[in-house]
């Protein structure tokens, strides 16, 4: 969304266009927030039509448990939206948080202690990222193709490193510093917003941040302007990385196991919560709170038809209805 | 000729965000004539017709076709009516051959959904005939000539049945040979009735082939004149509108330092091109399009892969690999097409002009808002961009706005060498005027400009000195004191011996 290009403290104020000017920049303003609005409008009309038709909704419990299952997918669309705003795709997020989840539970059970289990399990998701990264970047690859071979790649090492079966055994009280709660909140659900601020921040106040929308705005002025953008290429591919270990890492804690085939599909989820949010498949614009709306709207949906008592088949249906619905409306909006 | 014109188009107004494009211009085009169309970048000739080929829509004004007043809705309306345009970019796809190019949209079938195969290629060469050339129509459209597809665009717009055809720019990759073949077609067309509207950049032409003329400024239409009533300085006053005045700076005749030179430079456009360029001057580097100029401005700046040859920089010899390495020693380029090279357009004014800065701008990857508010608002302000607002997305810049963002952000990095490709193409007078004070102010500062130019007047007004290239070689070097335009298109072209140059 292009709201996150523009800074609010860089008020009217500060400078002094003619009256017309301005309205017609108010307009403009309210036009740019506009997207924004209508996605936070369209969550709550959601929620309150199920809660409408289930009263449960709306308990304390299930609103925490709508969070608890948006928190894995919101933390890998959060690097989604880096890979997507570059105007690439990243299709092996799933197979690389099937890996490092294996990395993570198999240092767990040969007795390495937590926070260094984290360590390397993170450092294996940012190596598989940045090995995306050097095909797209060194090898000329079409982001599809790369990530479509490396999802492949990704998921063998899954399977062949645990045998094909999951990884039980792991220390469960230990585990509890991850899938635990803090008070009522799932420890997993701050881990997802704390990461989704970094994401905000990093976006917005960083040179990476600051390249990856120029990257997907225009590659070619980027490169021109003496950037080397096959170092900031990598290293967003990098970030989706380092997001899918951390995904990993949450799940496995969840179900104090890792399962070789976990996963499966998540990209596609990541990638519908990003568009859903608001950024831009052809590249250039990024809204980070867009993307947390998303994850959100889906999860809310799901949570929603699963109260309501609707076969799980008729889910797929309805989140392939509100993606087309929220891209088109974005669509339109900028015609 | 009859009464009625073709086309008659009254007091058309069209706005963009920014500018004011079309500002209540008349045009008219009678029943068998050829009407060139000239004016500076910008001065609304192009848009004027997309408006009439249903492009955008104007605020204001009436177009009538035969007589009856018309809206315009879309091309395919405009087509409907008899109206086709050939633009510059030509509108074909490559990887068909030419009798599907022509019969595109309006394929012949023989049952719904079944391509009659023989009538298509039949069409196409009727109509390929009418043109009066010959091509093999099984053959892609990307393995002919430019000029070739030219005619191919034109059969099409005769498959049409168009009755105004309006060719934008169609002699600017064109051969003499190839233009002489052209002007035979469009006055043949002209015999059948058909209105020729003829866009240029290139005066003298109009002269061999225009039966009227009208020249645009600022928006509108200045004055219309028969082709036998008027000569080329009229018509140059009228496009500039004021007497082309020369933008000094100071020559004092100190020993200069020499910035960059240049030997042997080699790679798949350049044969082994050398110069020097030192500092306070600005070299132009003349020739035409394909010559070599853009590609010899991007292998310094290392945009593209040198094979052989040497590049020094303020005396010491340089490995230029990436612009990287170009921007680290201090040279700054000013692309050919801001849109696609120059700038990040749905990013904000401020993020586009700190782009080549951050190495100021930012410690340990986190920007420094506040110098790069600072920084932007300094440049809006210097070069009066307009709207001054550093959150403005570029995109919704006009042309001259937008150029000088991608000049002020080199300006904020305060390189030693700029080189300038095409730095006032399709901009507006006005910012044109400022860029070439820019430019001037610069060189006074003791900065090295290598300014590429496809307008000769742009070159002689600019230039200290004048480099001509053809064929991937420089040919010439000129003072500006000897330099003219005949002098340099003649090397330009390939008709004068090279000179020595290095």
């Amino acid at each position: 969304m292009a709201k996150s290009r523009i800074d609010p403290q860089q008020s009217l104020e500060t400078n002094t266009p003619p009256k017309t000017k301005k309205s017609h920049l108010t307009f403009q303003r309210i036009k740019l927030n506009f997207g924004k609005f209508a996605l936070l409008i369209a969550l709550f009309a959601l929620a309150a039509i199920i809660s409408i038709l289930s009263p449960y909704f709306l308990k304390s419990e299930n609103l925490i448990n709508i969070l608890l299952q948006a928190s894995i997918n919101l933390i890998i669309a959060l690097g989604m939206t880096y890979v997507i705003s570059t105007a690439g795709i990243d299709l092996s997020v799933g197979s690389i948080l099937a890996v490092a989840g294996i990395v993570f539970a198999l240092l767990l059970v040969h007795g390495v202690s937590l926070p260094f289990a984290i360590l390397i399990t993170i450092l294996s998701g940012i190596i598989m990222g940045a090995i995306n990264g050097l095909l797209i970047t060194r090898l000329n690859l079409p982001p599809f193709i790369a990530t479509l071979g490396t999802m492949g790649v990704f998921r063998g090492i899954a399977l062949i490193t645990s045998n094909g079966r999951p990884v039980y055994g792991l220390p469960a009280k230990v585990l509890l510093v991850i899938s635990g709660r803090i008070g009522t909140i799932p420890i997993p659900v701050i881990i997802a917003l704390f990461t989704a601020l970094l994401a905000y921040l990093v976006l917005k106040y960083t040179l990476v941040g600051e390249y990856t929308l120029g990257i997907g705005g225009n590659e070619e002025a980027i490169r021109l302007s003496g950037v080397s953008v096959k170092r900031y290429k990598t290293i967003v591919y990098a970030i989706s990385g380092l997001m899918c270990a951390i995904a990993g890492i949450v799940l496995t804690a969840r179900l104090t196991a890792a399962e070789p085939i976990a996963g499966n599909g998540y990209e596609l989820d990541a990638i519908a919560a990003t568009v859903i949010g608001g950024t831009s498949l052809s590249g250039g614009v990024a809204s980070i709170t867009g993307t947390v709306i998303g994850a959100l709207i889906m999860s809310v949906l799901r949570n929603g038809l699963n109260l309501l008592n609707i076969q799980s088949y008729y889910q797929q249906v309805a989140i392939g209805v509100v993606i087309i619905i929220a891209v088109a409306i974005d669509k339109m909006r900028k015609a | 000729m009859s009464d009625i014109p073709l086309i008659e188009m009254k007091g058309i107004t069209k706005e963009f965000p920014g500018v004011r494009a079309l500002d209540k211009a008349d045009f008219e085009l009678r029943k068998g004539e050829i009407h060139a169309l000239v004016g500076e970048n910008g001065a609304g000739k192009s848009t004027l017709m997309r408006v009439l080929f249903g492009v955008y829509k104007p605020e204001e004004g009436q177009i009538f076709v035969k007589g009856q007043e018309t809206t315009i809705l879309s091309p395919s309306h405009a087509q409907k009516l008899g109206i086709s345009m050939v633009h510059q970019e030509l509108l074909l796809v490559p990887s068909m051959n030419s009798a599907q190019n022509i019969a595109l949209g309006r394929e012949i079938q023989s049952i719904p959904g079944i391509l009659n195969w023989r009538s298509i290629y039949k069409n196409a060469e009727e109509n390929l005939a009418r043109v009066g050339v010959e091509i093999d129509t099984a053959i892609p459209i990307k393995s002919l000539s430019i000029a070739q597809q030219q005619m191919v665009e034109i059969a099409k717009s005769l498959s049409w049945n168009a009755e105004v055809i309006a060719l934008d720019e169609p002699t600017s990759a064109l051969s003499p040979h190839e233009v002489s073949q052209l002007f035979k077609l469009l006055k043949n067309l002209a015999k059948q009735g058909v209105g020729i509207i003829f866009i240029t950049h290139r005066i003298e032409e109009i002269f061999e082939i225009a039966d009227r003329v009208t020249v645009f400024r600022d928006g509108h239409n200045i004055s219309t004149w028969p082709i036998n009533e008027v000569d080329i300085g009229k018509i140059i006053t009228a496009m500039v509108g004021r007497q082309s005045d020369f933008i000094s700076h100071d020559k004092s005749s100190t020993v200069k330092k020499e910035i960059l030179r240049v030997e042997g430079l080699v790679n798949h456009k350049l044969a082994g091109v050398s110069f020097r360029a030192y500092e306070g001057e600005i070299v132009g580097l003349a020739g035409l399009v394909g010559a070599g100029r853009t590609e010899l401005a991007r292998a310094i700046f290392g945009a593209d892969p040198i094979t052989k040859g040497k590049i020094y920089y303020k005396g010491n010899l340089v490995k230029i690999k990436s612009p990287q390495d170009a921007v680290s020693y201090g040279i700054g380029l000013l692309p050919e097409d801001r849109k696609t090279q120059g700038l990040v357009l749905p990013a904000s004014m401020e993020s586009n002009l700190a782009l080549v800065s951050y190495d100021k701008l930012s410690k340990y990857f986190i920007i420094k808002l506040k110098n790069r508010q600072n920084l932007a608002k300094d440049f809006v302000q210097s070069l009066k961009i307009k709207p001054a607002q550093i959150d403005k997305i570029v995109q919704f810049l006009s042309g001259g706005n937008q150029q000088k963002v991608v000049l002020g952000k080199w300006l904020a990095r305060q390189v030693d060498l700029y080189i300038f490709d095409e730095p006032t193409r399709g901009i507006d007078v006005g910012s044109k005027a400022e860029i070439h004070q820019l430019m001037a102010d610069l060189a006074n500062k003791g900065a090295c400009l290598i300014m590429i130019s496809s307008e000769q007047a742009e070159i002689l007004k600019m230039s200290d000195r004048i480099l001509v290239m053809h064929d991937g070689k420089i040919v010439a070097e000129l003072d500006r004191r000897e330099a003219t335009q005949e002098l340099i298109m003649e090397y330009a072209a390939g008709i004068k011996k090279p000179m020595e140059v290095t």
